[in-house]
């Protein structure tokens, strides 16, 4: 029993890996979309999520497809300094390695050089955490994606919609706009479930009824990470029990709700 | 890095905590149908008082009429005070709200109106006053049926809109929120449909519409510059005819 519940805590550490994607439903369809948003001639693309939506888990399964196929590269960390932002485009996209400081007239005038020269396939910049670049800075991306020499997917985390589309340099362009959302209870319990079974899990998968699920979802809302942090704390305070001997006044056949919803005060999902 | 029962403690905790609200509500329950029962339990004996004292009356029946008569008076009257008293404050009370609410409603959507009919008031009264002063008394109630009409009119367009919005929440159909764009840019909303629009270009790009009432929208709200630029990139990737056409409109001031 102890290993069951030892290997089924860290399948739910949070890690970004895009072996461990999960096909969701959901996510497929908006995969396909943003797949399609790609090949069409658009400059910018916005993709954006509450956190903990699954949106660079999604970013890093897109980079890997496609860059068996085309020129893309993921940032995904912000470069913050500027210099640093424009040296590593020149370096991804035209190769070129600068050593000095480069602002952003010296780029420019790179990419309007290199427009004369070749018409190789637009090269994809992803760019995950965007909300930490500053206004300035954005501004010069989009005046970069004017020249289509290189195309952006822009990943925002943002609760409120209403605050991107107010965003001055999303509003004079035409962009495609991609949302990812928090799961329902079915797709957490198909998320759940796959993931215990990637990992071989098979014990633990079908401790998980419905009712159990459920009372996940409403503890958090369908967020994959707090559902990951619930469910990590949840098999280690299974381990505890089992090494104190507990477990026998457990039933182990099903994920009991007392011991969810002990893990969701041990992680603060629930405020006593 | 767990104890235990602490954990454990916290959790019955939180259990009591979260049963709280629906003992206070089953508490409550239990004691309107403890009140109830006790004044029903009186009435029936107050009634059976009756009984008792008519029997005894028998024997004197002409008496005893006379003395009973008074006393059901004062018992059912006792009663009405101490059982119905409340409940028709009640009553008051949900009267009172529901008027309370229905002037609410009328004063939020007066104030559209008002944009339009202040101006037509003062021509109509100033004609009036010039013809005749005996005739005024009868347009006001024409007046007041116009009003009316716009009134209807308003709500049911306002509650389509809302209704419209409330489908497409659901199933985010790109024709719907073009159509609520368009319906607001007709009722001179301008910010919304530039809103709606916004949203149906972000579903489907390619809707030649609603990229037009976006950019109408947007030289309603001032913002000119911004919109001939919106329009001449979308005619560079879409070639639209009806764009074209607005473009010029708009560069040659025709449409404002
Ligand atoms: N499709 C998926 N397959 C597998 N795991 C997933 C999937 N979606 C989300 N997750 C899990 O959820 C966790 C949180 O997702 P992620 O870090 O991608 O969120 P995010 O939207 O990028 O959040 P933030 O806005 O804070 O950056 C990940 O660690 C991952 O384990
Ligand atoms: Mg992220």
């Amino acid at each position: 029993m102890d290993n069951i519940f030892l290997n089924s805590k860290n399948v739910f550490l949070d890690v970004i890996n895009n072996k461990d994607y999960i096909q969701l439903d959901r996510v497929s369809v908006i995969y396909q979309s943003l797949r399609d948003s790609i090949s069409k001639p658009l400059k910018m693309i916005l993709f954006y999520g509450k956190p903990g939506t699954g949106k660079s888990m999604f970013l890093s399964k897109l980079y890997n497809d496609l860059r068996q196929s085309q020129e893309v590269y993921l940032y995904s960390t912000p470069i913050l300094d500027e210099s640093e932002f424009y040296k590593t485009l020149a370096q991804d996209i035209f190769k070129i390695k600068h050593d000095a400081e480069l602002n952003f007239t010296q780029f420019m005038a790179i990419v309007k050089h290199k427009e004369e020269e070749d018409s190789k396939e637009t090269p994809i910049i992803i760019l995950d955490e965007a909300q930490l670049y500053s206004q300035n800075l954005m501004e010069k991306i989009r005046l970069v994606s004017d020249t289509r020499k290189v195309k952006f997917l822009i990943t925002l985390h943002k609760t409120e919609k209403e605050d991107i589309i107010a965003k001055e340099h999303f509003q004079t362009r035409i962009w495609e706009t991609i949302e990812l959302q928090n799961a329902t209870s079915e797709e957490l319990k198909m998320y759940i479930q796959k993931k215990l079974m990637q990992a071989n899990c098979f014990d633990s998968v079908h401790m998980f009824t419905t009712k159990a699920v459920n009372r996940i979802h409403s503890l958090t809302n369908g967020n994959y990470r707090d559902t990951n942090k619930l469910l990590y704390t949840l098999f280690d305070l299974y381990t505890v029990y089992e090494k104190e001997n507990k477990v026998s006044a457990l039933k182990t056949n099903y994920i009991s709700i007392k011991m969810i919803e002990m893990s969701a005060i041990h992680t603060g999902l629930i405020n006593v | 890095m767990f104890n235990t029962t602490e954990l454990e403690k916290q959790w019955l905790q939180y259990k009591i905590k979260s049963y709280i609200p629906y003992l206070i509500i089953s508490l409550s329950l239990l004691i309107i149908i403890l009140i109830v029962y006790f004044f029903k339990f009186d009435m029936e004996k107050s009634s059976t008082n009756i009984q008792t004292s008519i029997i005894k009356s028998k024997p004197n029946p002409k008496k005893e009429i006379v003395q009973i008569k008074p006393s059901p008076h004062i018992l059912v009257e006792d009663n009405k005070k101490v059982q119905l008293l409340p409940s028709l404050d009640f009553m008051k009370k949900m009267q009172n709200a529901s008027q309370l609410h229905r002037p609410t409603v009328k004063s939020i959507q007066r104030p559209h109106i008002s944009d339009i009919r202040p101006k037509e008031e003062t021509k109509h009264a100033k004609r009036k006053k010039i013809i005749q002063d005996n005739i005024e008394e009868l347009p006001q109630e024409s007046k007041k049926d116009i009003d009316k009409t716009i009134n209807i009119e308003r709500k049911n367009t306002q509650k389509d809109i809302y209704d419209i919005i409330k489908r497409f929440k659901k199933n985010n159909n790109p024709v719907l929120s073009l159509f609520i764009a368009k319906k607001y840019y007709e009722l001179g909303n301008y910010k919304q449909a530039y809103n709606y629009a916004l949203i149906t270009n972000e579903i489907n790009k390619d809707i030649d519409d609603s990229w037009i009432i976006f950019t109408k929208s947007l030289v309603k709200l001032g913002n000119k510059d911004k919109a001939l630029d919106i329009l001449k990139q979308y005619i560079e990737h879409s070639h639209s005819n009806s764009a074209k056409i607005l473009r010029k409109e708009i560069q040659s001031g025709k449409f404002k």
